[in-house]
């Protein structure tokens, strides 16, 4: 190959020809100025410094062909090194679909019975992500962590995918053929075999509608509703007060004082999202205006998120805490006939929760949905006399008819119809009855006595494995379905993809047995055809995803002959059954993401214990993690303990839900079965019970291990009269930063003032700690879930973590440390917890960012701080130098190696020929096109959603206008249930985080460090009653 | 260049080289003593393969050590949040300071005229070079994705990017390198006319050969030793800085950060103290069982020793100084992380290790105050061997100890190293070992030519009165 030697540029030439330029000429080199050949040439040309084809000689081309035909040859090669995977293009694309946007859809989910409304979108078909419904009265498009894990059980592998009868592979055509013949011959026959429906709660009219239709034509069928976490208490609280069962539901955005009995309605009881909300709205402070802060007083058993967040607590045994209700009541005028006169409530508690009730200002009381029948209907019958009923505060929700009037059955006799092989055709729709019901009921055992049974389940379970059919029930966003809520919101549950697996929804299998041929939609339609008469009223149900159907507004009045019962007697070690407060009563077992959530007190994963008091966990001599023995009417359960700063002394709280046996993968080997010692499926606690300690220790997978901050000003906390005092609450660190000890020139922002500067606000005065950011933000990031082991070693990932730390309210700066503190302190009633939601600061001077060695992470023109996920090597240097330790590192695949992600297909002679990883192509469903999944040995943080950001811009940019306050919305701020988190442009000054910037009351955390954080945190306020206060 | 020489000061020199060469020796019986380890393949007994084999044996351990690392991940370490960084710094520091004793050596020590370090500097470098070759992997392997472990050199690439020079790591990879780099060009020039007198006394023709390639064509001309004197001279003058910025750089690695325990303005000095410490520990524990083995008493004497033991007492009590200074800082400076920091220094989860570090470090070269001591081989090497552990216990101090408990107390966390760390750890022990013992056999440990040299200058004293003694360039072999 001949190159061409340039043509000598003639300077004279250049020279002339300069000095004959005038004005504003610019040239590109010496040779254009000298115009020579070459540069005309090149000038010319498409491509310059292009090799032609002329210019290879026949060896050269010869080599060229030899290796392009190589390397063609080796994408054949693929299948050898990688899977071959197929892909189908649309071939006819989807209405209304346009690649890369994503397409959102209004449905609903439930948890507790409550139905929540949400947003789900789906990316190219797949659904990713949900949101809250904004138009959804119990949303108000807000989420929870239960609707958040809801994406991850639509994608989990271990789903029964078809039908089995007893074990082997069937087929529904068969296994419906036997469910209608077995059905016309029960309903053939009178007085014989009898016909069974064992369901959790019904919340959906179409199913409701299904049931009746299933039993009416048989008077020996029974059905029986039963969740081991359900909502029994409040139902019979509303039957003893009201004489009809039902619910309540509480309006508490205009109360002044809220006084609750064990009824934690910020976070686990039905309808928490709305409630929190509600509750909150009263405490975004705004300035030093605290006049409108209502005020909250906590008695409760187990400590509940709600008493963190409490005025005052007092946290007692069950027996108490239903002889302060008791006495309350009886003070106020309602009838009750046992009033205990019990030394340990204490009077001035009564006194000024007395003084509250009777001040004439909106008050509303709470009972819990674990606390007796008794508590329940004495608050509805305080409610009453304080005209908490009359102003609105507190709705109730009775059921006039039952639906099921006359075929209902109680648990305890469907067992013995059991037992005593009564029922022939057994439907067990949902729910794990072999695994949550009381042992000594012997359902688990009798399970198999029904003559033909079927267990239509998303996860085959304890209960599957009794039952002569399994059959695949479908996830919620593979089904059509509905939804009403006691309040009368009536919303549409509508797929987004069609079943993943060979599944039927509940309502499709019920329909296929009594000969209906219609599709769920229809069904569906059908149901809300009363409501809905035309097509129009139906799709725009369809894109609004809620309702509202005008429910009897009748306020009722509590019976005159109020009786509640005598009041209970404790003795012994009070055992407090609650579910857990991430896999719930187990149904979430094979969830990764509620699995690996810290439980929002203790920041367990994984696993259950018994929480103690710290004083308790000396007397029996235990520590974290030994286990315990607890013995209750004549059963033992053994489990680790976990000392729980504030948790009543003499009890101990068991979570149900652990202990599975026939459960997926991600469940297997987790915790605890709390089973055994409970005897009533309808009771939360049970008196008498002998706790010792036993050998043996279980290492908890803690993600928080230290309690105390150490006398660190680590969250700002003050009386509401300290704060109107003193409203800059400077505390060590701000005198420290102030001083100004950088030797840096400050003040020199080095972001341009054309840009927006984004920054993040959490208000920790409404921040509950309820942990919906976390999921939201693991949903929304790809974040993978790394199992027990990796947690215990300190490697979870989540982006955003919830930091809890416990304080003594008497001595306000004294933090206290549950390692080495005086127990009674730790046991007083004078125990504050703190909440502080932690993810990347986005410092505008970083420390991770000048000792990254290859500039993975850097700071953007808009102020984020950034990670190159491609560019990082893994040093981790990054992450030693981040004084708030938000930066997660892989490391090991985690992404990859998940446990979900490993369902082994079998080799099956003739139908498999080699194993396959199922699960991990069905796995990568769930993540979001729009953010980098990790691979191992890289370090990644939050990002502020950065790609919610870029959207957003595109957006903005292509209507050629600015980027609107609030139009972006990272993942937490959107789950967000008290609008705690808020995110914007700081930059301009009435935007709302630009507003909360300005606020007394926000600070920086560690500010000496003079990082410069863009997360700012606004201070906790306290509103406690000056009485109890002094006292 | 004699004429340079002449104006040095004299008091310079030790007083006698006589205690550092002993016997009656002549230069034929120095090339037998020394040259016969290497041509007399029979002179190795049991004893060497035992060691062989038990280095080779952990060589095994690291392989399968770093092929599981490489493999699984990060992970497979101990390392978590907030501890991101365990047994991989501490031992890469470790290691980097075990090797300042070998250029301490040979080149401060040679620029001073040191006479003494002429038996020891040999192996001393070997040493530096294995131990930085063990330090060196650790900073690759300890990254998340050790395949792009290259993006931390700067060199010319399509996406445009320079490594990132405000990071302490890339300050590491310029200072260990460069280190790395001297030191090896430092060993092998020292090496050549060594090279050549085997050279000539190899009698096997292959062997001789390989010997000729090695000794680059020395004939040990007045132009050789003249040039060979110069590039020595000024490849110990390049090396001399490195012995003080190698360890202050990778005392940046902390001084630079914001974690309390780290960022103390103290480190840089009291690095290079503690290298030093660490290094001469090394050497002596190799000295002594091999000064026996191959009967070398009478060239590693118990002068040298001596001598060695007292850099160690000096540069311990720096080390120890520092440990107080730190102590003194954190209450002196009223900042309460670094009060935390003492705090849990001495009362947090890991304070026996605190309290052991005193003890190695701060106690055990006490004894060295005794010339009885410094004369008890067994307590030499028994001191030695708890300031190789004090010095482990150093680095983890800083290292894991700063971070396990920060800022927030809700990021708090313990490390507990996995059996990989281990493998790790013993592993490159094992490697060092191997690396040494090969050394031993395959290479003249002890200088051969400057022993000579050594022996010129005994006589000289012998010949001639004190008053007009003159100081022979070093290797002058004219």
């Amino acid at each position: 190959m001949e190159t061409k030697t340039p043509e000598m540029i003639n300077l004279d030439t250049v020279r002339h020809k300069l000095e004959n330029k005038h004005g504003r000429e610019f040239w590109r080199s010496l040779d254009e100025v000298a115009e020579t050949e070459e540069f005309t040439a090149w000038v010319e040309d498409e491509f310059p410094n292009r090799s032609t084809i002329a210019e290879i000689d026949r060896r050269s081309l010869l080599k060229f062909m030899g290796a392009s035909l190589m390397f063609a040859g080796l994408g054949g090669c693929r299948s050898l090194f990688l899977p071959s995977e197929k892909i189908v293009p649309y071939v006819k694309m989807p209405e209304d679909m346009v690649p890369g946007t994503r397409m959102y859809f209004a449905t609903t989910t439930v948890h507790n019975g409550q139905p929540l409304g949400i947003v789900v979108s789906s990316d190219m078909g797949r659904p990713v992500k949900v949101e809250g419904n904004p138009l959804s009265k119990a949303s108000g498009g807000k989420t929870d962590y239960f609707a958040q894990a809801a994406m991850i059980d639509l994608y989990d592998p271990d789903r029964v995918a078809g039908v089995t009868k007893e074990g082997q592979l069937s087929t529904w055509d068969l296994c419906l053929k036997a469910m209608r013949d077995s059905y016309a011959e029960t309903a053939g026959r009178v007085g014989g075999v009898q016909f069974r429906i064992v369901t959790p709660t019904v919340t959906s009219p179409t199913l409701l509608a299904q049931l009746q239709r299933a039993l009416k034509p048989l008077p020996n069928a029974r059905i029986v509703e039963y969740e081991s976490a359900g909502r029994n208490s409040e139902m019979e609280g509303c039957r003893i007060a009201f004489g009809k069962p039902g619910t309540a539901s509480y309006n508490l955005s205009t109360a002044n004082v809220v006084v609750s009995f064990d009824g934690d309605f910020l976070f686990s009881m039905p309808d928490s999202v709305r409630m929190a909300g509600d509750f909150m709205s009263r405490r975004h402070v705004e300035g030093t205006n605290v006049s409108g802060m209502n005020r909250l007083y906590m008695v409760e058993t187990s400590p509940t998120v709600t008493g963190s967040m409490a005025d005052h607590r007092f946290t007692t045994d069950p027996a108490t805490l239903e002889a302060l209700v008791r006495k309350v009541a009886s003070n106020l005028g309602v009838q009750v006939l046992d009033v205990p006169e019990s030394s340990t409530v204490p009077a001035k508690w009564v006194d000024a929760i007395m003084e509250e009730l009777q001040s004439g200002t909106n008050v509303v009381v709470v009972p819990g949905q674990y606390a007796t029948p008794a508590v329940n209907a004495l608050c509805h019958a305080i409610n009453e006399k304080i005209g908490a009923v009359s102003k609105n505060l507190v709705q109730f929700h009775l059921q006039d008819i039952d639906p099921f009037e006359g075929q209902r059955q109680s648990l305890e006799d469907f067992a013995k119809d059991l037992n005593a092989g009564k029922v022939g055709l057994l439907f067990v729709l949902g729910g794990n009855p072999a695994y949550d019901t009381p042992l000594a009921l012997g359902i688990k055992d009798n399970l198999n006595k029904a003559i033909i049974s079927v267990h239509h389940t998303l996860w085959a379970n304890e209960t599957s494995e009794e039952c002569t059919w399994v059959t695949g029930d479908s996830h919620f966003l593979e089904s059509w379905g509905d939804q009403l809520s006691a309040s009368g919101e009536y919303g549409i549950v509508q797929p987004l993809i069609s079943p993943i697996r060979d599944t039927k929804s509940q309502i499709e299998f019920l329909a296929s047995i009594l000969n209906d041929p219609s599709s769920g939609h229809d069904l569906v339609r059908a149901t809300a055809k009363t409501h809905l008469p035309d097509d129009n009223s139906w799709k725009e149900w369809l894109a609004k995803g809620v309702m509202q159907i005008p429910v009897t507004a009748a306020t009722p009045s509590v019976v005159s002959d109020l009786n509640v019962g005598p009041s209970p007697k404790a003795s012994g070690t009070t055992v407090l059954f609650r579910p857990d407060p991430t896999v719930w009563d187990g149904r979430h077992a094979n969830n990764g993401w509620l699995q690996e959530l810290p439980k929002v007190l203790t920041t367990l994963t994984w696993d259950n214990a018994a929480l103690v008091s710290p004083s308790m966990a000396e007397r029996l001599g235990v520590r974290q993690g030994e286990h315990v023995q607890i013995e209750s009417g004549g059963s033992t359960i053994t489990m680790p303990a976990l000392m729980m700063v504030g948790h009543p002394d003499d009890c101990v709280t068991v979570h149900m839900g652990y202990g599975r046996k026939v459960v997926g993968n991600v469940g297997t080997n987790t915790g605890t079965d709390v089973g055994p010692i409970r005897k009533s499926a309808t009771d939360f606690h049970v008196f008498g019970a002998n706790v010792t300690r036993a050998a043996g220790s279980t290492r908890l997978a803690l993600t928080q291990t230290h309690n105390s901050m150490e006398g660190r000003d680590l969250i700002k906390f003050a009386s509401v009269a300290e704060f109107v005092q003193n409203p800059e609450l400077k505390g060590e660190s701000d005198t420290i930063a102030e001083e100004g000890k950088s030797l840096w020139p400050e003040n020199q922002t080095e972001f341009p003032s054309d840009a927006p500067q984004w920054g993040l606000s959490i208000d920790l005065n409404v921040c509950i700690g309820c942990h919906a950011c976390v999921t939201a933000c693991q949903a929304e990031n790809n974040i993978p879930v790394v199992g027990k082991d990796q947690v215990m070693k300190g490697r979870e990932m989540h982006w955003i973590r919830i930091d809890r730390y416990y304080r003594v309210a008497s001595t306000h700066s004294d933090p206290i440390d549950a390692d080495r503190t005086n127990k009674d302190v730790l046991d007083s009633n004078n125990i504050e917890t703190v909440f502080s939601p932690v993810a990347c600061m986005h410092c505008e001077k970083a420390p991770c960012e000048p000792v990254c060695p290859v500039a993975a992470t850097v700071h953007n023109h808009e102020g984020l701080n950034q990670m190159i996920y491609n560019r990082c090597v893994g040093t981790r240097y990054c992450s030693n130098n981040c004084p708030y330790k938000v930066r997660r590192f892989n490391y090991l695949n985690y992404t990859d190696n998940q446990a979900q992600f490993m369902e082994r297909t079998e080799i099956l002679n003739g139908v498999v020929s080699h194993e396959k990883t199922n699960g991990r192509s069905l796995l990568k469903m769930l993540n979001n096109s729009r953010v980098t999944v990790r691979g191992r040995g890289v370090m990644e943080k939050c990002t502020y959603c950065v790609h919610r950001i870029n959207q957003v811009r595109i957006e903005a940019k292509k209507q050629n206008r600015e980027i609107q306050d609030g139009e972006i919305i990272t993942a937490c701020a959107q789950a967000c249930p008290t609008g705690a988190i808020v995110f914007g442009n700081i930059q301009d000054k009435a935007s709302q985080v630009g507003k909360l910037k300005r606020d007394p009351r926000t600070y920086s955390l560690l500010p000496e460090l003079n990082t410069i954080n863009r997360t700012t945190y606004m201070a906790r306020l306290r509103n406690p009653n000056p009485k109890l206060e002094n006292a | 260049m004699a004429a340079v020489e002449k104006e040095e000061p004299v008091a310079l020199l030790p007083s006698s080289n006589k205690e550092f060469l002993l016997g009656n020796h002549s230069y034929k019986s120095i090339d037998e003593l020394l040259g016969n380890i290497v041509l007399d393949q029979t002179s190795h007994g049991k004893v060497w393969f035992k060691w062989l084999g038990f280095g080779f044996l952990f060589v095994n351990v690291l392989v399968a050590s770093i092929a599981w690392l490489v493999y699984q991940g990060i992970g497979v370490w101990g390392n978590n949040q907030p501890v991101s960084w365990g047994f991989d710094i501490i031992n890469f520091v470790w290691w980097i300071g075990i090797g300042h004793a070998g250029t301490l050596i040979s080149a401060i020590l040679l620029l001073l005229r040191q006479n003494w370090r002429n038996s020891i500097n040999r192996f001393a470098e070997a040493m530096t070079l294995f131990a930085v070759m063990c330090a060196g992997m650790y900073p690759l392997l300890h990254t998340g994705r050790p395949w792009v472990a290259y993006w931390l050199f700067p060199y010319p690439n399509v996406l445009g990017m320079w490594p990132q020079f405000r990071s302490p790591l890339i300050w590491d990879v310029f200072a260990v390198s460069t280190y790395f780099t001297i030191s090896i060009v430092f060993w092998f020039v020292g090496l050549i006319p060594d090279f050549a007198t085997m050279r000539d006394r190899t009698v096997q023709p292959a062997v001789k050969k390989i010997w000729g390639l090695l000794a680059m064509g020395w004939r040990g001309s007045v132009k050789h030793w003249h040039r060979y004197e110069a590039a020595y001279l000024i490849l110990a003058g390049l090396s001399t800085p490195l012995v003080l910025s190698v360890h202050s750089i990778v005392s940046f690695d902390f001084a630079v950060s914001i974690v309390p325990g780290w960022n103390v303005t103290l480190f840089p000095p009291y690095f290079v103290a503690g290298a030093v410490f660490a290094g001469f520990a090394m050497v002596i524990t190799f000295a002594i069982p091999i000064r026996k083995l191959y009967h070398l008493e009478e060239v590693i004497t118990m002068k040298h020793l001596d001598w060695m033991a007292k850099i160690m007492l000096a540069t311990g009590t720096i080390v120890a100084y520092g440990y107080l200074c730190e102590v003194f800082y954190a209450f002196y400076s009223g900042s309460r992380w670094e009060q935390y920091l003492i705090h849990n220094r001495m009362g947090g989860p890991y304070s026996v290790l605190y309290w052991s570090l005193w003890i190695c470090n701060g106690l055990a070269p006490l004894f060295l105050w005794s010339p009885k001591v410094r004369k008890n081989l067994v307590a030499l090497m028994i001191i030695s061997q708890f300031v190789s552990v004090g010095m482990w216990l150093e680095r983890f101090v800083i290292i894991p100890m700063s971070l396990h408990r920060d800022y927030l107390p809700s990021s708090w966390g313990m490390y507990y190293p996995t059996v990989v760390d281990f493998g790790m750890f013993f592993g490159t022990i094992g490697f060092f070992i191997f690396m040494m013992f090969l050394f031993i056999r395959f290479l003249p440990m002890i200088n051969i030519f400057e022993i000579k040299d050594l022996l010129l200058k005994l006589r000289h004293e012998e010949h001639h009165s004190e008053a007009d003694a003159s100081p022979v360039a070093v290797g002058g072999g004219e």
